[in-house]
């Protein structure tokens, strides 16, 4: 916002400098023509209205109450499906992109280095909400959960069925701030999988809330098919969120919001190659906070204020963003002597860091020893 | 006029010590910079959006966002322009919403006449007194397109210069000039009637 920009010109026939030269000396002008005065006098007495008197107090209220933003876009290792990849890549700062290597990540992930645990180390309670996941055999049963987690079953939903598993994100939001956050008392790490973003992109209700403002560019969007209902779906998810920010945030809460993956995009045969070039695996990524300091630590790595920056904002990969958050974080709240054994790794850890230590609470981008700094660190 | 050097220098200081107050979480240093410059935001969305409610969410809109991206102000030009600009780009955006112009275009001879879109409630040939004849300017001011009658106020009323007036509306210093002069053209004209036989 402090960024000059240059003038645009919309004038197709300036006005001649003499012409504008005229003007102006003859409107202070007491011995010229009247019309000129009585035009100079309306000009300088233009009525105008003026805040009252509490707005200022207002603002600062609203101001003080408020949260920020920051967000940058990152590369998923994924597009289109395969959510769980992009979890244990994000949880565990290496890029998994096959479901082989993530099959030999799993039995491991609760001794690996991974944002959980880098939470838990700290003394945190870890909590976790996955309502995706709904089955025993499912492939991702959360292996990040350390103290205590909550999935399908725990939800007890009885309402209409929605997309993907049928529970909606609202309701599960809420019954586990009911459950879980609200017996939780000292620091807390929350780990949660929203699901109603999820193919095929179900038109769920919001139950209750103010009106939502409409969103830029949204009239774009066609008003039927997939698009326009992937969109709508990514607004009820906003609206779950901010909900759930309002209900449990206190004035130290921080929010890290990851996308796994962006959605497939619709294709026919004939337009195969050219949406193949257009399918991103960008997402975006955002922090929320009420401290403006946390925040603006995320400015040098790219990110903006607001929700929705300009495309390529950012340029990160999501094998890096624990090791970033947890950096900054610990710089933030733990000072400058505490970050110096964090490091941020724009390009994850490598391989090694898939491999568990036999003992002893890691911690995403926490200082290892020797041997795992070798491993690609 | 612009301000002489040392006062220009002395705003600056003042400027960037009420930021740093602010960002260091001073009590009460937002409330005062917000008003410290209330009345220009106000002016300027009031200006553009003519709609009460509209310009008391809008100026809260636009000092929300003064607050959110304060650390990026980097003390080199004044805070009122700084300020001034996040309140013209917000109400800006707010009519591109509601799909309102906010200009005429310039350059096509002056545009729709003035004395058409004023002249119910005004009897032109009757009102002679230069305090009616006031009225009917700020009647007219008052239908000019947001735009204008926003440049109007920046330059006639806040008095600010037009290199100011560019920086804060992102629009060149030609188009602001003839912006003002076509419009200050168009009222003038609507005095003809009346006070052109006094001026003879």
């Amino acid at each position: 916002m402090n960024t000059p920009r240059p003038p645009r010109s919309t004038d197709a026939h300036p006005v001649d400098e003499r012409d504008w030269l005229a003007q102006e000396r003859a409107l202070p002008d007491p011995s010229g023509d009247r019309r000129d005065a009585v035009l100079a006098r309306a000009l300088r007495t233009m009525p105008v209205s003026r805040p009252p008197a509490d707005f200022a107090a207002e603002v600062a209220r609203l101001a003080a109450a408020g949260f920020s933003t920051r967000t940058a876009f990152s590369d998923a290792p994924v597009y289109g499906g395969k959510s769980w990849l992009s979890v244990a890549t994000v949880q565990t700062g290496v890029r998994i992109e096959t479901p082989s290597l993530y099959d030999e990540m799993e039995p491991s992930a609760a001794r690996l280095g991974t944002i959980t645990n880098f939470f838990k180390s700290q003394g945190y309670r870890t909590v976790s909400l996955q309502p995706g996941n709904y089955r025993n055999d499912m492939r991702f049963p959360d292996p990040y959960a350390r103290d205590r987690q909550y999935a399908f079953k725990d939800l007890r939903y009885n309402g209409p069925a929605y997309g993907y598993v049928g529970v909606p994100d609202q309701h599960s939001l809420r019954v586990f701030t009911e459950d879980v956050l609200s017996q939780e008392r000292g620091p807390t790490f929350m780990f949660y999988l929203s699901i109603s973003t999820h193919h095929p992109f179900p038109s769920i209700p919001f139950e209750g809330g103010g009106p939502w403002p409409s969103i830029p560019g949204v009239e774009a969007i066609p008003a039927d098919g997939a698009h326009r209902a992937y969109f709508n779906t990514v607004e009820y998810e906003w609206r779950c969120l901010l909900e759930f920010i309002d209900r449990v945030a206190d004035d130290d809460a921080v929010f890290f919001i990851i996308g796994d993956h962006q959605p497939l995009l619709e294709r026919t045969m004939d337009d195969v190659q050219e949406l193949t070039v257009l399918q991103s695996s960008n997402t975006p990524v955002h922090v929320i906070s009420r401290n403006a300091a946390f925040l603006q630590r995320f400015e040098k790595y790219g990110f903006q204020p607001g929700l929705a920056p300009p495309p390529g904002t950012g340029g990160l990969r999501h094998e890096g963003l624990a090791s970033l958050f947890v950096h900054e974080f610990v710089g933030q709240f733990g000072g400058e002597a505490q970050q110096r054994h964090t490091q941020y790794y724009p390009d994850g850890i490598g391989l090694g860091g898939l491999v568990a230590p036999a003992s002893r609470d890691v911690g995403a981008g926490s200082e290892r020893d020797g041997a795992q700094e070798q491993q690609g660190r | 006029m612009p301000a002489p050097p040392d006062r220009a220098e002395d705003t600056l200081q003042a400027d960037r010590a009420l930021v740093a107050a602010v960002l260091a979480g001073a009590p009460g240093a937002f409330e005062r910079l917000v008003r410290d410059y209330q009345g220009l935001c106000w002016h300027v969305i009031d200006r553009m959006v003519r709609h009460p409610e509209d310009t008391r969410e809008l100026c809260q809109e636009a000092f929300l966002r003064v607050h959110q991206a304060l650390h990026q102000y980097r003390g080199e030009s004044a805070l009122k322009s700084w300020i001034a600009q996040v309140a013209y780009s917000v109400a800006r955006r707010h009519l591109e919403k509601k799909r309102i112009p906010i200009a005429d275009t310039v350059g096509d001879d002056d545009g729709p006449s003035l004395v058409e879109s004023v002249g119910d409630g005004f009897d032109l040939e009757a009102e002679t007194a230069e305090g009616e004849s006031v009225a009917l300017l700020h009647a007219a001011i008052e239908r000019l397109p947001p735009l204008q009658r926003t440049l109007l106020s920046l330059y006639h009323l806040e008095e600010l210069p037009i290199g100011e007036i560019s920086r804060i509306t992102g629009l060149a210093e030609g188009t602001i000039k003839s912006h003002l002069f076509r419009s200050r053209k168009q009222l003038r004209g609507l005095l003809e009637p009346t006070l052109g036989v006094f001026a003879a």
